[in-house]
């Protein structure tokens, strides 16, 4: 009994490692489960990074079952560090509106349990176990 | 050994300390004899370092558990000797009550069997009410995402400690009530700290609680200024959505309250950072997608893609819609992929996910129709309330409208279409004859809880002939669901009068009585000696699952077809990875070839399926056009 799904598949991958100052291959792939007549794909060079080729904006349709591969080369930072947000959308006014997004590379920390900014601390509370998070 | 006591200090506003046992040596009783029960230790909880008295006058008890070597209370409790360093301070009453005198310090030693405890009381009653509202950071959206603007919504009905900020000795407990306020008798001078955990007052009747995988609460420990007593949670916390989803589950339980549920379940939500199981409702314990146990798992995938529904309310209300069914109603779904527009779900997932699309609407509609409300709404007002937003970072993932017609979201094998007829029902006749249905006829439905179900249900209680079952006809025909009579009834035994074009432009026929019988419609059509000819049902929707007969001249069945050889049903979803039931226009359609051995008049008789074991995605209701070809 799970949410309901997005139509929109994005699959993003960086062809090797994610370097100071090297350029690394982007191979962005994207489908849909539902026939779109107007779905536009987006790469946001942040924090540094430098698109080198590929557009960063593509628009078109997409077919169920016919997936439709992009690839692209950006520079990483000389100091390192940058992202690249990946974005595929599509929904004009009184359409619904879907849209998938990735981040690469990943973010520092992705994944750690707990609130970002703070540190949990397990406790016990009358018979019960307690996360506690002290905030200033 | 030691003397071990269980002191339980059940007044709030109480902080209490007690200090060591006394040394064997200090024993006023020495031990008895073998036959009775040895005491051999003293524990108190909550530990505390100080008890303090507010107030002069007003017994205090305090519960005493005496232990034996094993651990176990002995029962009954050993007579107590209360004594009392200062009664000036402090003094104890018949009842071994404490009551303060005047303001000072005094110990008072609670002794049994040979063993005591110690506990420092100080009378201070230079104290007084601090109390203050707790809010947390909310986030406002619309149907593009999340709105830059937020606000402070009341953290209502919350459990808190009052912590000693000195000695994190705990100074009172309590629920924030439902303007999210708390209180305690303490020193205006004093030195708090506030803990508020994601667990309700279970005096509503019911308990929601956040939880992480494990089962652990979360808690917010804050410094307390009894001079500025208001506390906020804020978004850089990372822990306000843990009170929103805390908040939009409380608000589902006050809107079924309010629907006349005296008795409401317990909720437990499962959220923890980084959790990439997904957002869904479980009925029950699976090691690998409900760790949990029973309740709602909410999805955190902060990094790569950026959808977080802690503070989608939509998608929090649309799971608490599977909750409330799951315990107050009917669900059959066996639940699986869905996307708003599939035509051809399996009609259970459709009504079931239909549902859940369709609560959030009739609880922000129940939020924005009262004022004090309406200020809880996370939704942009000028916005329909029938938007339905799912975000990923700051912008909707997915983002689409309840309330559409179009066709993109038709038929009972559509999600959004039961989602539209149900906040068509509940705006024309109110949401209690909605539910009703749901409580009253869906436990004891003996055919999958579907569309169809509900709609029997519907005539049932809210009856068959007047405005509620002809507005609703309308309501559900507006997404082509029809479940009436077609153009050609009566024809269950013969063929109506009216023509109907066999070409393939025929209207479509129904496979629907108001009375419950099966319905059948019996067509005819000409036919040459010698020649051959296709006889198909074609174009089904709403689920149907035809059958059909062959009757020549003479009335005899010549030929019949439950489904098409060679359709498969149960197709691969290459979308969803997963084998599904497609309730599409063709996969349980009928098929018939014949060669006429006379000419005349021959007659096609198209039911619902006889097979006693039915397809339960499909319906026993359902429509389709009835061709007729000569080969």
């Amino acid at each position: 009994m799970a949410k309901p799904a997005s139509p929109l598949l994005l699959d993003v991958r960086l062809q090797g490692p994610w370097l100071a100052g090297e350029v690394v291959g982007v191979e962005v792939q994207v489908a849909s489960r539902l026939d779109l007549d107007d779905v536009e794909l987006r790469l946001v060079a942040e924090d540094g990074v430098q698109l080198l080729d590929g557009s960063a904006v593509w628009r078109g349709a997409l077919v169920v079952g016919e997936p439709r591969v992009s690839r692209f080369q950006a520079r990483v930072p000389v100091n390192g560090g940058g992202r690249l947000r990946v974005e595929l959308v599509t929904g004009h006014d009184g359409q619904p509106r879907y849209l998938a997004r990735r981040i690469v590379p990943l973010p520092e920390g992705r994944g750690k349990p707990g609130p970002e900014t703070v540190r949990g601390r397990w406790i016990e509370r009358q018979g019960r176990g307690v996360r506690e998070y002290r905030l200033p | 050994m030691n003397l071990r006591f269980l002191l339980l200090l059940p007044i709030l506003g109480l902080s209490a300390c007690i200090d060591e046992t006394l040394p064997r040596g200090d024993d006023p009783n020495p031990p008895q004899s073998q036959e009775t029960p040895v005491a051999e230790g003293v524990s108190i909880a909550p530990e505390r370092e100080r008890l303090t008295l507010w107030r002069l006058d007003e017994p205090v008890g305090l519960a005493v558990t005496v232990y034996d070597g094993q651990g176990k209370a002995l029962e009954p409790t050993p007579e107590l000797t209360w004594l009392s360093s200062d009664e000036s301070v402090v003094r104890v009453d018949a009842l071994g009550r404490l009551v303060a005198v005047a303001e000072g310090e005094a110990v008072v030693t609670v002794s049994t069997k040979g063993v005591s405890r110690r506990i420092t009381v100080v009378v201070d009653t230079s104290v007084s009410e601090i109390g203050g509202v707790v809010s947390y950071q909310d986030r406002r959206y619309d149907e593009r995402g999340f709105l830059s603007l937020t606000a402070y919504n009341p953290l209502r009905y919350a459990a808190y400690d009052i912590l000693d900020a000195d000695d994190e000795s705990l100074v009172a407990s309590g629920y924030t009530d439902a303007q999210g306020r708390y209180r305690f008798t303490g020193s205006p001078g004093g030195r708090y700290r506030i803990r508020l955990l994601s667990r309700s007052d279970p005096a509503g009747g019911h308990e929601v609680e956040v939880t992480d995988l494990a089962g652990d609460l979360y808690a917010v420990s804050l410094g307390l200024d009894p001079a500025a007593p208001d506390i906020r949670i804020p978004l850089a916390s990372g822990l306000a959505g843990v009170f929103n989803i805390f908040d939009v589950m409380l608000t589902g339980m006050e809107f079924f309250a309010e629907l006349g549920e005296a008795s409401l379940p317990d909720l437990k939500v499962f959220w923890a950072r980084g959790n990439s199981l997904g957002t869904y409702y479980c009925t029950g314990f699976d090691a690998t997608n409900c760790p949990g146990g029973a309740g709602v798992y909410v999805y955190d995938e902060t990094g790569y893609g950026g959808d977080t529904d802690e503070f989608d309310d939509d998608v929090l209300w649309h799971e608490f819609g599977h909750f409330i069914v799951d315990r107050l109603s009917a669900d059959d779904s066996e639940g699986g992929c869905h996307l708003l527009e599939s035509p051809d779900l399996d009609l259970r997932l459709a009504w079931s996910e239909g549902w859940g699309d369709f609560l959030p609407t009739a609880i922000k509609r129940w939020l924005a129709a009262d004022a004090a409300r309406r200020a809880r709404l996370s939704q942009s007002t000028d916005k329909p309330l029938t938007l339905y937003v799912d975000t990923a970072g700051d912008q909707a993932r997915i983002s689409a409208d309840m309330n559409d017609a179009s066709s993109r979201y038709w038929y009972a094998s559509n999600e959004v279409a039961v989602a539209r007829i149900l906040w068509r029902l509940s705006d024309a006749f109110g949401m209690d004859k909605v539910w009703t249905v749901m409580t009253d006829y869906f436990p004891s439905l003996p055919t999958p809880t579907n569309l169809e179900g509900f709609w029997d249900g519907w005539l049932a209680l809210h009856g068959a002939g007047g405005e509620t079952a002809q507005r609703g006809r309308q309501i559900l025909a507006e997404q082509h669901v029809y479940y009436q009579p077609d153009g050609l009834e009566p024809n269950d035994d013969q063929p109506a009068s009216q023509a109907y074009a066999l070409d393939g432009t025929g209207g479509l026929l129904h496979l629907y009585r108001e009375d419950g019988v099966v319905d059948r419609d019996v067509i005819a059509f000409s036919v040459v000696a010698g020649r051959r000819y296709l006889v198909e049902t074609r174009d089904l929707i709403n689920g149907a699952d035809t059958f059909l007969r062959i009757r020549d001249a003479a009335g005899v069945t010549i030929a019949s077809n439950d489904d098409v050889d060679g359709r498969s049903y149960y197709r691969y979803d290459g979308t969803c990875g997963e084998i599904r039931a497609r309730n599409d226009a063709t996969s349980l359609a009928s098929r018939v070839e014949f060669t006429a051995t006379s000419s005349g008049t021959y007659q096609a008789v198209v039911s619902t399926t006889p097979d006693p074991d039915p397809y339960p995605e499909a319906g026993r209701y359902g429509s389709y056009r009835l061709v007729v070809e000569e080969q």
